[in-house]
């Protein structure tokens, strides 16, 4: 646990240039992931654990709108609906990538409402 | 393409509206539409553990049914699955033809091994599977079967028959008796 | 009333069964009780037969009562469905119609809208609703309510049970006043443990000013009433029961401060080791034990009284093996080796590990225990893969692994693949060298840092303008959550503050979306809170931050 905190002290404390110290305006991409594929891109991997490895690579870049929303004083705005983007694997038994179709937002503080929800 | 038809049946359960202001004499019916649904194209984990293709597995050709239900709910899914288990009695040597299929829309909680046991519960029997998985998978299908709950507490009682003889989807809304829920089986042609 | 109904009434009351059946002792009467109304088991050791949706047949094995009414008897609301209290003292009570106006307030009176109205029941009249589901009114209940098939005596048995349920006020409670409690171990960190008290405390005087200002301003007291109803009028208070010495100990200290003032339900906690006795405590008295600071906590599919914030630090391992499980069919055949440090963490670690890997059935990992203090070397590691050969290995010790780890790259028949916690390397973790970083997956049980940095605003609130660096930052937002799902489910509570109703409330409540962890979640029965844990790869370039590579839940 103590070495856990310091991380957490170490990115909620220190380290200017995270998102939330940026100025309102300013933001990060985020995808809201609606499918995916295999693509062994010539690797000769299994289609079915290729299936399902990229459904657990895909869904893990997903973001949670709700998640953005509860923290307080965050909006999303969509960019682009069912975008394709293409991202490796990144499995060390197996090759290929996986194309993941996403919603694209921007994800920023709120310019109109900085107050956090009451309760939260 | 849509085709509603909108039933009225007696002695039928559809529990209190929260929502509505439903006067006494509209309890006791259930909804039944015709749909046509989309199934996405993921993988989720039955109850042994084993990854499965939502999609092979329910347009197999083989007659399927599908609920959204989770191990720790009340009210609804103890009901829902008394009708699994029923229609798997009532059919005897026949239950293996039929093919149920329960989803958890509480994949946070619900493991392969508390899927198991939840089954274990209900005396199922060989051809009732039930599902977990990523969170984001399950919403997708609760998305296409047009049931989407954002919450599991905001959950309501739908289950979906599918006719394998043009591959469109019965859909009940509402809490049944056990014979209605065979006879409504029986009659999207998969018996 | 038709002519059909009052027959059918008749009968019924006819042959409803006979109350006045010989009833056992008292605690008997509990034990045989809450047998069928939890467990659906009748006294003779059968399962309770009943029939639901008119014509299905169910044992009382699976479900019962409690699956729908809840322990406390206090019902249940779940999307469109109501189910109403069962216990005596609201069942032997006229229910009145809803009075329009009063549904903005979280009462009984808003509950009760959804419900028809019904004269007081009698023996006689619950037995014919439990045995026929026809109510005093002669309405058939809803066939979700089974029809159960009850002898006269288990079913007075029954009956008698449920007028126990909820029915006397829970100590802790007085008439304008709720008193809580938090356990503190001597020993703890002192900053640990005012991380862990500054939220509660915070919650505790933010709701008796209100309290106090409502009683000298009308105004404020109409709004307090809007906003939580019948919970306004009431103070808190929040004592510290210090436990000191041998925990062998501790349950004579917790029997004392218990008899000198009571508390409702235990809140946080702190111990820098066991929990154990606190939950046994808690369990034997029926004392709600809300959210604790330990890593260790006590599992059981059974216990009932301490909601814990998550698994503990074995919910790394789990999510480990649920990780791996996902690409089996690639590793299949070969070997699976796990270094554990030797001690509670390392231990807590792999048995998370071992027990979600052999329950997906797969061949045990092999086990290398290093003894507490003696390092870690890269000798050690060339040793354990040239024995086994192995495709996966797993670490789990601190940062001292991080160096004969590096060395280990340079083998050829290095592991594909490394798992390590990055809660135990720390800070550390970003001093992991690139070459490192591609085999190297870690477990993570929180939001990540950069994401959790949204929630700062909502956590310093709690802190009432003190400095958050004078704090734990993982214990503080830890008891955040415990102070908000407490004031939620104490709103929720339509003024029946019975402490398993509060559990029950709690377990009827929405996931929620709070600082540290990526989600929460409950449900009836559910006791850790927290069921997620990333895994996580280390990014590009100097300072990398985590990059996920799983859902935050990895089913
Ligand atoms: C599957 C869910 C379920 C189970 C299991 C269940 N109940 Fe119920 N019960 C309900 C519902 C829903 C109602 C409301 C029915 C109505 O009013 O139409 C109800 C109504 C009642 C009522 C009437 C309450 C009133 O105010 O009129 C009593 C008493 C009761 N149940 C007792 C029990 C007991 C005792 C058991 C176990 C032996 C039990 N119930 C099991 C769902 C259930």
């Amino acid at each position: 646990m103590k070495a856990a905190v310091l991380i957490l002290a170490a990115a909620l404390l220190g380290s200017p240039g995270l998102a939330a110290d940026k100025p309102a305006g300013e933001g990060e991409i985020a995808y809201i992931v609606n499918g995916y594929r295999y693509d062994p891109a010539g690797s000769g991997g299994d289609p079915d654990t290729g299936h399902s490895l990229c459904g657990t690579r895909c869904n893990a870049i997903s973001a949670d709108s709700v998640d953005y929303m509860m923290g307080g004083g965050w909006e999303m705005r969509k960019l682009a609906a069912d975008r394709e983007i293409v991202i490796p694997l990144d499995n060390p038994f197996m090759k290929g990538n996986c194309i993941c179709t996403v919603d694209e937002f921007l994800a920023r503080r709120s310019t109109r409402n900085q107050t956090v929800r009451e309760g939260q | 393409m849509r085709i509603t038809l909108v039933r009225l049946l007696t002695l039928l359960l559809v529990p209190y509206l929260v929502a509505s202001t439903a006067p006494a004499e509209e309890l006791g019916r259930y909804e039944r539409s015709v749909e046509r649904y989309a199934i996405p194209d993921v993988v989720l984990t039955n109850q042994n553990g084993d990854k499965v293709r939502l999609k092979s597995l329910l347009e197999s050709g083989q007659p399927v049914a599908v609920d959204f239900i989770y191990a720790t709910c009340t009210t609804i899914c103890p009901i829902l699955s008394a009708g699994y288990a029923h229609l798997q009695r009532k059919l005897g040597s026949e239950s293996s033809k039929v093919h149920l299929v329960s989803i958890t829309i509480d994949p946070e909680n619900d493991t392969p091994p508390i899927l198991k046991d939840y089954l274990a519960k209900y005396q199922a029997r060989p051809g009732w599977d039930f599902l977990t998985g990523s969170r984001r998978d399950i919403d997708r299908v609760m998305t296409a079967f047009n049931a989407y709950f954002r919450d599991k507490m905001d959950h309501k009682p739908l289950t979906f028959i599918r006719m394998p003889k043009d591959g469109s989807w019965v859909r009940l809304y509402g809490l049944m008796n056990g014979i209605d829920f065979v006879e409504e089986y029986r009659q999207a042609g998969n018996l | 009333m038709s002519r059909l109904l009052i027959w059918t009434l008749l009968l019924l009351t006819l042959s409803a069964p006979a109350t006045g059946a010989v009833l056992p002792s008292a605690e008997e009467i509990q034990r045989l009780g809450a047998r069928m109304y939890r467990e659906g088991i009748l006294p003779d050791g059968q399962a309770m037969k009943a029939f639901v949706s008119n014509d299905v047949a169910v044992d009382g094995t699976a479900f019962t009562c409690v699956s729908c009414h809840l322990r406390s008897g206090l019902g249940s609301v779940e999307g469109e469905v109501v189910t109403p209290p069962t216990n005596g003292r609201i069942l032997y009570q006229e229910r009145k119609p809803y009075i329009k106006g009063k549904e903005f307030v979280p009462s009984v009176a808003n509950y009760a809208k959804y419900l028809p109205v019904r004269p007081a029941y009698t023996d006689e009249t619950l037995a014919t609703l439990i045995s026929a589901g026809v109510d005093p009114t002669g309405r058939s209940v809803l066939s979700v309510m089974p029809r159960y098939e009850l002898e006269d005596r288990d079913m007075a048995i029954l009956i008698a049970y449920l007028k126990t349920l909820s029915d006397r006020p829970s100590p802790g409670v007085g008439k304008q006043e709720i008193r809580f409690a938090t356990v503190i171990v001597e020993g703890s960190d002192p900053v640990a443990v005012e991380s862990m008290v500054t939220p509660l405390q915070f919650s505790v005087d933010r709701k008796n000013s209100l309290a106090k200002a409502a009683g000298v301003n009308e105004r404020v007291a109409r709004m307090g009433y809007n906003m939580l109803g019948d919970l306004h009028g009431y103070t808190f208070t929040l004592t510290r029961w210090i436990l000191k010495g041998d925990p062998a100990t501790w349950r004579a200290q917790l029997e004392e401060y218990d008899r000198k003032e009571p508390a409702f339900a235990l809140l946080g906690g702190i111990s820098p080791g066991t929990w154990e006795p606190v939950h046994r405590f808690c369990e034997e008295r029926g004392i709600p034990d809300l959210f604790p600071v330990v890593d260790d906590p006590v599992l059981s599919d059974t216990d009932w009284y301490t909601h814990y914030l998550s698994r503990g630090v074995r919910q790394e391992g789990e999510a480990a093996a649920r990780y791996l499980h996902g690409m089996v069919e690639l590793i299949r055949d070969r070997a699976i080796v796990q270094v554990i440090r030797d001690g509670r963490r390392g231990r807590a670690l792999a048995d998370g590990f071992r027990t979600v890997w052999a329950e997906t059935g797969h061949t045990p990992a092999v086990d290398i225990v290093l003894p507490a203090g003696e390092p870690l070397t890269a000798e050690a590691l060339r040793q354990a893969v040239a024995g086994h050969k192995p495709a996966v290995l797993i670490l789990w010790d601190d940062a001292g692994l991080i160096n004969p780890l590096g060395e280990l790259m340079a083998d050829p028949s290095r592991p594909g693949m490394i798992v390590a916690s990055a809660t135990w390397l720390g800070s550390a973790a970003t001093t992991v060298p690139e070459a490192l970083r591609a085999p190297l997956f870690l477990t993570w049980p929180y939001r990540l840092p950069q994401d959790d940095k949204r929630y700062d605003i909502a956590a310093r609130k709690v802190l009432a303008g003190k400095r958050p660096d004078k704090y734990d930052q993982v214990i503080l937002r830890q008891s955040y959550i415990t102070q908000d799902v407490l004031g939620r489910a104490l709103m929720m509570m339509r003024g029946e503050f019975y402490r398993d109703f509060l559990l029950d409330t709690i377990g009827m409540m929405e996931d929620m979306y709070y600082p540290l962890y990526e989600r929460v979640s409950f449900g009836p029965g559910q006791r850790y809170a927290s069921k997620g844990c990333y895994i996580v790869q280390l990014g590009k370039g100097e300072n990398p931050q985590f990059e996920k590579r799983s859902e935050w839940v990895i089913q």
